[in-house]
């Protein structure tokens, strides 16, 4: 009975009612998405190898890192995704107007999370914390640079759901691009959590 | 008769894959790749060690590059049958086949360079070694805008029966954002994304290695797809467009 009445909103598409498993975007979407995670994992293993191979230099370098910026850009990360959730819930009920102003939101969120890494890096260089300074520095600027560059992506994706957003109907191609592109910007969020769990808090 | 010319050249790009790394690893010995950080005197030591190794394997690299072309004529006439004429994308795909050849090649003569004379001043063999890896690891710009242009096509495909996958068009969204990274081995000289680094080489070989097989196995799928639309075309005695 639930599930009659919330499926029309948290996953309106006529054959996924009742006890089908839902697939959010496409199936096809879930071979980058994973794909990029077993990647990232990779790179995490990376690290945590060449932390163990120092553990005192990457825990005092640790230290040095702006723990302020990065919680922010968390909680920016975070607020984002709300936008885009409640974006993809708008679009689903046809409230264009809305879908539109989340999305925006999403984007602002997006465009501070890049700002405050352009500031966080240039004091970071600026007191000396180069990336050939050690290795920590090094996996710091290169995973959070990669990371960044995701986010870049992530705002082209952003743009193409506000687009989307406009039409006043989606074919179910179109709506399933939506959701992957949501997933997408979910997973960039997911990674940055990892990642700030990765170089800021564990010791 | 084109269907088995065409798969025979979808699997001579695997062939090709294998022939790659038995040249570079087996051969010539230069995967796993030397550090950046060596010195001038270490790096020369490896080309003058191994010389004779390093120059028939590329040798046989610079004579074969030249077979990958088939697979990636195919690969740009199945997005010339999307695109439905021969469009920006299709002829940059063409354009961009060109230089892949290259990327393996144009590598291999500066490796061979290096290793042709032992006895010269080992700055010289530094710089050409260098040159080697530069191409060779970092020029990542044609192919992965070729597979881009791929990716973009598969999603635009709204024929009746698509040549590919939509998962085939993220799939190649993946080995873009991988590939990436090997263009920034021009800043480092250690860590991960130097040559010899784990993003910016082991990462990019392991993808492109999936990527060459998967993509292989997609064109001969493309390839029945079309062998099937031109039966019905024939059937209903249509006239076969040319392609």
């Amino acid at each position: 009975m639930i599930q009659a009445s919330v499926r029309p909103v948290d996953g309106d598409r006529s054959r996924a009612t009742g006890p089908i498993p839902y697939v959010p975007g496409e199936p096809g979407v879930w071979v980058f998405l994973f794909g990029d995670m077993v990647v990232f994992g990779v790179f995490f293993a990376t690290f945590m190898y060449q932390r163990a191979q120092a553990p005192e230099l990457f825990d005092a370098s640790r230290h040095t890192l702006s723990i302020g910026i990065g919680l922010t850009n968390t909680l920016v990360l975070l607020t984002s995704s709300l936008f885009v959730v409640t974006a993809v819930r708008a679009i689903r009920l046809s409230q264009r107007g809305a879908a539109q102003l989340m999305l925006a939101g999403a984007l602002v969120c997006a465009l501070i999370f890049v700002g405050l890494k352009a500031v966080e890096y240039t004091t970071k260089v600026a007191a000396g914390h180069v990336p050939t300074q050690n290795n920590f520095y090094l996996y710091f600027f290169i995973l959070t640079g990669l990371h960044l560059f995701h986010v870049l992506i992530g705002v082209g994706v952003l743009v193409l759901l506000l687009t989307q957003a406009r039409r006043s109907t989606l074919s179910a191609t179109r709506m399933a691009v939506v959701e992957g592109g949501a997933c997408f910007w979910h997973l960039v969020d997911l990674l940055w959590i990892m990642l700030f769990a990765l170089l800021y808090l564990v010791s | 008769m084109h269907v088995s010319i065409e798969k025979a050249s979808a699997w001579l790009g695997v062939a090709m894959l294998g022939g790659f790394l038995v040249m570079f690893w087996f051969i010539a010995g230069l995967v796993p790749p030397m550090s950046p950080a060596l010195t001038a005197d270490q790096t020369a030591r490896i080309y003058s060690d191994h010389d004779l190794r390093i120059r028939i394997g590329l040798a046989l690299m610079i004579l074969f590059a030249w077979l990958f072309v088939p697979f990636l004529a195919l690969l740009s006439r199945q997005v010339r049958r999307i695109e439905g004429y021969w469009g920006v994308m299709s002829l940059t795909q063409v354009m961009l086949s060109v230089t892949f050849p290259f990327g393996f090649s144009l590598c291999a003569l500066f490796g061979v360079a290096a290793a042709y004379r032992p006895e010269r001043n080992p700055d010289v063999t530094q710089a050409l070694s260098d040159m080697f890896w530069f191409i060779f690891v970092g020029l990542v710009g044609p192919l992965i805008t070729q597979v881009v242009i791929l990716a973009f096509c598969v999603f635009i495909d709204r024929r009746q029966v698509p040549s590919f996958p939509r998962w085939f068009g993220y799939f190649n969204i993946w080995y873009a954002v991988l590939g990436v990274p090997g263009c920034a081995i021009y800043l480092f000289k250690t860590g991960p994304l130097a040559w010899n680094g784990m993003f910016a080489f082991w990462i990019p070989l392991t993808v492109f290695c999936i990527w060459m097989i998967v993509t292989a196995i997609m064109l001969t799928k493309a390839v029945d797809v079309e062998a099937a639309e031109r039966q019905a075309r024939a059937a209903n005695r249509e006239w076969e467009p040319a392609a």
